[in-house]
């Protein structure tokens, strides 16, 4: 059950994905893949928001997560038989520049998951507790929500080191699955773990076929897979990666959503999945921010749909920060006047940039030689989507400069794991522009003394 | 997807193709290797599981609405008397764990001490109207408010 339980919101999620994207033009499992992995990130985090906010209305554990997944189950259900005749349909993506040898990217796409995903279980049985944070922020306060009665500990201001004033959303779904199973065992967080890095990629991957093509979706995975802080975080259990997640499902969704000319629903699910980010880390609420920004600048009166769909989780989480959720100091005057902490966050994000990868398996080097060899064509579109993920990294050095925190222990414990939640949008972004087809003028035009020879009929004549 | 073999820098293209295949794949066997290596040397570095196992005979006896004392010879200023705290904090959730120099220390009837060496385990919690209850091992010992009047 701690298994399934994950599997019941992703099936419970299904509908509401299956309502609110747009229908894409691309081969039946690759759209598949897409509406499943989404339908896992948004249940999850549909589930669990709403399972928090029974809990807090008062309902017991048990009658909160099933509660949670009946309502999200049926009103998903009532959506899709209402919308599926009216889907909208997205216009078919630009054809993409051909990738020789796709096959060979496809081969590596294919060895690298094995391997990921050989790596995760292995950590997984093997370091069951997962890293500092898994067992000493999430799972510890999950174990306080899955408790009849004593949810509020999780919120404790007695609560020491657990950071009680973090918000809840993937303590929750752990709570939730562990509430349906009836028992406290650590197989939960691990299945939610080893799902959501799956979910990731295949989001992640599945996206770019439907816009580039499975050829450069491949060659996409295979970077993404050069990432070595999501080799630590998945098996870690951290809520970085379910945060990723959330985030990059949120920016494909508006991508999808602006395909079929800035599709209401899809609109609403992107704005949905960014609140749920905003209730799963603080970092979650910068980006949800900071893709409001590009949304209502580019989609303009639409973004009220947007709006719309984070409004319920938002609202949550807000409640939450004001209501429950003790106070804490995230940063500090002392710290912005001192600027060597500036530099210092400067130079350890840095650092952390260069330790993504291991030399030459770099996400950066890949991305620079095949920009070198493909030259995308000028103007990149589309550009929005880079804005969160480089406005995020810019608030999380601010964060680094202003927090009262020892700096030196801030970056060595969530650098990499900041990157983390930023490069699947940024190697979106990038993947989108390489992909990108050269425009007619700029094809290689044969010699001229082909041209003479393929002259059309009536040119030759004259 | 054959249109880009006649482009100009198609024999680069299927170079860098190559090249970055290659290197993927390396790199996903390097981590495989790394991952497994650690998953061997450090499975549980900071005693999480262990401490859930040892602390679990005495859980029953304890209300799950009551706060539990924790001391210990390891300042909780430093990474290791931090792990041992939030290790022990993770074994008795949902009870919450609170240091001795807290107000809400003063209700505790329950108490964890976590040592850093063997030692008279007694003297320590004398000093602080505690009993010795148990020798949890591994340097864990629990205790009990001395009751009013005994």
């Amino acid at each position: 059950m701690n298994v399934l339980s994950w599997l019941a919101a992703g099936a419970a999620g299904w509908f509401w994905v299956q309502a609110l994207l747009p229908r894409v033009t691309a081969p039946a499992w690759i759209r598949h893949t897409l509406a499943a992995s989404v339908a896992l990130i948004f249940g999850t985090g549909a589930t669990a928001s709403l399972f928090f906010a029974l809990l807090w209305a008062g309902a017991s554990p048990t009658a909160a997560a099933w509660t949670s997944d009946a309502l999200i189950l049926a009103s998903g259900a009532a959506v899709w038989l209402l919308r599926r005749r009216r889907a909208t349909e997205s216009a078919p993506a630009n054809p993409a520049r051909p990738v020789p040898l796709a096959w060979l990217g496809a081969v590596a796409a294919a060895v690298c998951t094995l391997a990921f995903f050989a790596g995760v279980y292995v950590v997984l049985t093997a370091s069951p507790q997962g890293d500092w944070d898994a067992w000493a922020v999430w799972n510890v306060r999950a174990r306080f929500l899955a408790h009849e009665g004593l949810w509020r500990n999780a919120v404790s201001p007695e609560l020491a080191f657990s950071h009680p004033e973090s918000p809840l959303l993937w303590s929750a779904a752990v709570a939730r699955a562990w509430s349906e199973s009836g028992a406290i065992a650590q197989a939960a967080p691990q299945a939610g773990s080893l799902l959501a890095s799956l979910a990731l990629l295949l989001l992640f991957a599945s996206a770019i076929a439907v816009r580039a093509g499975w050829q450069w979706a491949a060659l996409a995975a295979s970077a993404l897979l050069m990432t070595t802080s999501l080799w630590r975080s998945a098996p870690g259990q951290l809520a970085d990666v379910p945060l990723a997640a959330m985030m990059l499902a949120s920016v494909v969704s508006a991508l999808l959503s602006q395909q079929a000319v800035w599709s209401a629903p899809a609109l609403a699910l992107s704005g949905a999945l960014a609140s749920m980010a905003a209730f799963t880390k603080n970092e979650g609420l910068a980006f949800l921010v900071f893709l409001a920004i590009p949304i209502a600048t580019v989609a303009r009166l639409r973004a009220l749909w947007w709006f719309a769909g984070a409004g319920p989780v938002l609202m949550l989480s807000l409640a939450f920060r004001f209501l429950l959720a003790p106070d804490a100091q995230m940063v500090s005057g002392e710290s912005f006047r001192q600027l060597s902490r500036l530099w210092t966050a400067l130079q350890g994000m840095g650092t952390e940039f260069w330790k993504l990868g291991d030399f030459p398996a770099h996400p950066l080097l890949f991305i620079a030689l095949l920009f070198f060899v493909f030259r995308p064509t000028r103007p990149w579109r589309p550009l929005w989507p880079v804005l969160p993920p480089a406005l995020l990294l810019v608030a999380d050095i601010v964060f680094l400069w202003g927090s009262p925190e020892d700096q030196a222990n801030l970056l060595r414990s969530a650098g990499d794991r900041l990157w983390l939640q930023a490069m699947p949008m940024l190697l979106l972004c990038a993947f989108l522009w390489l992909a990108q087809a050269e425009p007619e003028s700029t094809k290689q035009q044969p010699p001229p003394e082909e041209r003479r020879k393929t002259k059309p009929a009536s040119v030759a004549k004259r | 997807m054959s249109a880009g073999i006649s482009h100009p820098r198609a024999w680069w293209r299927k170079v860098t193709v190559v090249v970055l295949a290659s290197v993927a794949v390396y790199n996903a066997l390097i981590q495989f290797g790394l991952s497994d290596r650690f998953s061997s040397l450090r499975a549980d570095p900071f005693n999480v599981m262990e401490m859930q196992s040892r602390v679990s005979p005495i859980l029953d006896r304890i209300p799950p609405t009551e706060r539990v004392g924790f001391f210990s010879d390891v300042p909780l200023s430093g990474s290791a008397g931090r792990a041992a705290f939030l290790a022990a904090q993770h074994a008795f959730a949902p009870r919450i764990l609170v240091r001795e120099d807290v107000p809400a220390a003063k209700q505790a009837r329950y108490w964890l001490a976590v040592f850093s060496k063997e030692q008279d385990y007694v003297t320590p919690g004398t000093q602080r109207g505690l009993v010795m209850e148990r020798d949890l091992g591994a340097y864990l010992i629990f205790y009990r408010r001395r009751e009013a009047g005994r």
